[in-house]
């Protein structure tokens, strides 16, 4: 049988193909859980990931694949309608699974 | 969702990665050992979820209209979730999915189909990502909008 791509493998590579992290503050809207976080937290400078749901939040905290040498990104429970930074905070913002 | 958007906009100094489902609807499949594939039908919205989904991309196209962003980079790749037996497939919908439904008309064809393929067959899912990379414009009309 013709085996299924891993599809967070092909996600991952789209993330690296289309952005280069390297040195980026970042803001994950609709971080959820972290996943998606874990393809770039060793090359962005530092991260804020936001999501509604708590559960999600308090998964990400303890999710091994998240620790960087200088700690962890920072989870703040919230939504994109209004979003609590100044402007011009962050160098990328991904929309992640949330528009 | 457009003021989502200008929030995005407003807090981003140079680029944003949108990546999401596409509205089309997942397909369901199976595939037998010799690597066949069998169409058995569409998810099916439960709620008004698709309409959230037209909206989203009705929001977006607006604000690039307005001239807030520009597409950079836009390319989709498919999302397979695959199960070992039918019944796994409709579990994992209606537990997991959330917006999604296996209607008995697909329920059933996935049921033959997975019988009519023997032993080693797969029940799959195929979902159309979308990712975008949008560059951030600095156009001050977006603050006239509102």
């Amino acid at each position: 049988m013709l085996p299924f791509p891993d599809p967070e493998e092909i996600e991952r590579e789209f993330f690296s193909r289309f952005v280069d992290f390297r040195g980026k503050r970042v803001l994950e809207i609709g971080c959820g859980d972290g996943r998606t976080i874990s393809y770039y937290v060793n090359e962005a400078k530092w991260i804020v990931g936001i999501d509604n749901d708590r559960d999600e939040l308090i998964a990400a905290r303890k999710e091994p694949r998240l620790l960087k040498e200088d700690g962890v990104p920072n989870f703040i429970q919230g939504s994109a309608a209004s979003l609590p930074f100044a402007d011009s905070s962050f160098d990328l913002t991904i929309l992640s699974w949330s528009l | 969702m457009v003021h989502a958007l200008h929030e995005t906009w407003r807090v981003t100094r140079s680029e944003v990665l949108d990546i999401r489902p596409l509205s089309l609807s997942p397909l369901v499949f199976v595939r037998d050992r010799n690597g066949g594939d069998t169409f058995c039908g569409e998810l099916k919205w439960c709620d008004d979820s698709g309409q959230h989904h037209i909206q989203s991309d009705t929001a977006l196209a607006r604000v690039i209209a307005n001239g807030k962003f520009v597409i950079a980079k836009d390319d989709r790749f498919d999302w397979f979730d695959s199960f070992d037996t039918a019944d796994e497939l409709v579990e994992q919908v209606h537990d997991d999915w959330l917006t999604w439904t296996v209607d008995e008309d697909t329920a059933l064809k996935l049921m033959r189909a997975m019988k009519d393929s023997g032993r080693g067959a797969k029940a799959f899912i195929k979902q159309g990502i979308r990712v975008r990379l949008l560059k951030k414009m600095n156009n001050e009309r977006m603050n006239n909008e509102q």
